[in-house]
């Protein structure tokens, strides 16, 4: 994709909200708090007067009040859903199965997740989706640890290497990722019951409604670009189940011509489909499909997933 | 950025530091209100977002480019965690000297007023958003990263940025046509609008 197109694109349909700077009478403030907490880190810390410790509080607590209100929100909102259509449920539920009755690996922390996939997105040549036609398939190979992002990834596209390295979440090290960026070892502390899944994801959809589209996007990330243990990649499909909307596309076609029989779901005009080998419903890929004009805008293959000892090192 | 700096950051040298924080607090500042949409919160941003920074600095590469990427990568996870990491904080960020008591109503007032239309309908936008879109616009539209630096601030796959990214302009453009009025537009403001800049946004956090 043309990287300065999309970007004008969305410049235009999302302006940026960010238009004050810092004042710089507060830059001044902030940099002097920082440079004397920076100074004097590793002694105690000064004793502070009580007016500012209150004046600072308000706005963490209010955040977490409001945290705490949308939680409380989410978790009355009636479920009165009807889940997926009869055929994407049974469908589902035979996925389920599958699944769930593959052997469960044994997996060292220290091991690293290997998923080798064809991907190929849409490529627009006109400034707002206009003239697009979609770029060849590619090979896309990832190394991530199982159980720390803070452990130092692979990515090998095109014969390119470039490291995987998670500053941002050098924070809380070892890191084991969360439901939009997940180890193995994350997803395998799931739950594997279908509904608890479901509403831990929808909580992830920090402080917006919880909406079937969400869902079904974020349980596609998990089974397309992660590798779940068994008992929770059944769990998630039995999930997937519960989500009004969802139905089954007969014949769909993954990023290396591969068909099988899909679940999807179909949002604003795209329909996003999973698509599973009719026999044995193993997960081979996803597509996603602009339903005004039939074009396909975005498609992925998987061709292996497995555990192996080094990022790089290719599985044996 | 010259490697000498670097390493003055890793052996703890505060002023080196100190112009760390001058050349990257505003960029920031930014992203926290891009990713708060609250004024306030992103103030906070930026310290917690340089105390993480100072924390970790044994972490800065010898070699590379601009830190930024590095900085605003820490500012993401520390708006996804901000009642977290202020909890981890908490007795440094009681030592900020608050705001001024008595804001400068007129500037406020005017900036604000001009603005609202804007920021609801880029908020009604961003709403519509999953936060991982929210932080890829953010890092690669906004704060003007390339994919490469975005990935890395994040963590992820360039693919992954890709993808969201795509994905994000997907729901964006249905957005667009299924409300005409355009997301940059402006308009008289009204009651309702001028109310609406406020509540609807940042209430949400």
């Amino acid at each position: 994709m043309n990287a300065d197109d999309a970007r004008r694109d969305l410049a235009r349909l999302l302006p940026d909200p960010a238009g004050r700077e810092l004042p710089a009478g507060r830059h001044l403030v902030l940099k002097e708090h920082l440079m004397s907490e920076v100074r004097t880190t590793g002694r105690p810390p000064a004793s502070t007067p009580a007016a500012r410790r209150r004046r600072r509080k308000p706005a963490i607590i209010a955040a977490a009040a409001v945290a705490a209100a949308v939680a409380i929100t989410l978790a009355l909102l009636p479920r009165s859903t009807p889940g997926a259509s009869p055929a994407a449920m049974r469908l589902l539920a035979k996925i389920a199965a599958a699944a769930g009755a593959q052997p469960s690996p044994h997996v060292r922390g220290n091991q690293f997740s290997y998923i080798s996939s064809w991907v190929s997105y849409q490529v627009c040549q006109g400034g707002s989706g206009s003239n697009c036609v979609m770029e060849k398939p590619h090979e896309t190979q990832l190394w991530q640890s199982v159980s720390n992002q803070c452990v130092t990834g692979l990515v090998r596209e095109d014969g390119q290497d470039t490291p995987l390295t998670f500053s941002s979440n050098y924070l809380h090290c070892p890191y084991p990722g969360d439901v939009h960026d997940p180890t193995y070892r994350f997803l395998q502390r799931l739950p594997t019951n279908p509904q608890a899944l479901l509403s831990l994801i929808e909580r992830e959809m920090q402080g917006q409604l919880p909406r079937p589209e969400e869902a079904f996007t974020t349980i596609g990330d998990l089974i397309g670009q992660a590798i779940a243990p068994p008992a929770v990649s059944a769990a998630l499909y039995r999930a997937a189940a519960l989500i009004p909307g969802v139905t089954v596309v007969a014949n769909a076609t993954d990023a290396i011509g591969r068909h099988g029989v899909a679940v999807a779901f179909t949002y604003q005009g795209t329909r996003t489909e999973w698509i599973f080998n009719r026999q044995t419903l193993q997960y081979l890929g996803s597509r996603s499909i602009d339903l005004s004009n039939g074009a396909t805008n975005g498609m992925s293959a998987i061709t292996q997933r497995a555990f192996v000892d080094h990022a790089g090192q290719l599985p044996g | 950025m010259e490697p000498n700096l670097r390493a003055r950051i890793r052996a703890g040298d505060p002023d080196a530091f100190g112009l760390i924080f001058d050349e990257h607090a505003r960029a920031v500042y930014s992203l926290g209100f891009r990713l708060t949409a609250n004024w306030s919160a992103a103030e906070d941003v930026v310290s917690l977002t340089f105390l993480e920074a100072w924390r970790l600095r044994d972490r800065v590469d010898l070699a590379g480019e601009s830190l930024q990427p590095w900085l605003l990568g820490i500012a993401v996870n520390v708006c996804r965690n901000l009642a977290r990491t202020s909890r981890r904080h908490q007795a440094a960020l009681a030592r900020i000297p608050p705001p001024p008591v008595v804001p400068d109503f007129a500037e406020e007032l005017a900036g604000r007023l001009d603005d609202a239309a804007q920021l609801h309908l880029v908020a009604k936008a961003l709403g519509a958003l999953r936060r991982s879109e929210r932080e890829v616009i953010a890092l690669c539209v906004w704060s003007g990263l390339d994919y490469g630096a975005a990935a890395s601030a994040l963590g992820v796959p360039i693919g992954t940025v890709r993808s969201r990214l795509s994905r994000a302009r997907r729901r964006l453009r249905n957005l667009v046509l299924a409300d005409p009025e355009p997301a940059g537009g402006r308009e008289q403001i009204s009651g309702d609008r001028a109310n609406a800049a406020r509540p609807s946004w940042e209430k949400k956090r």
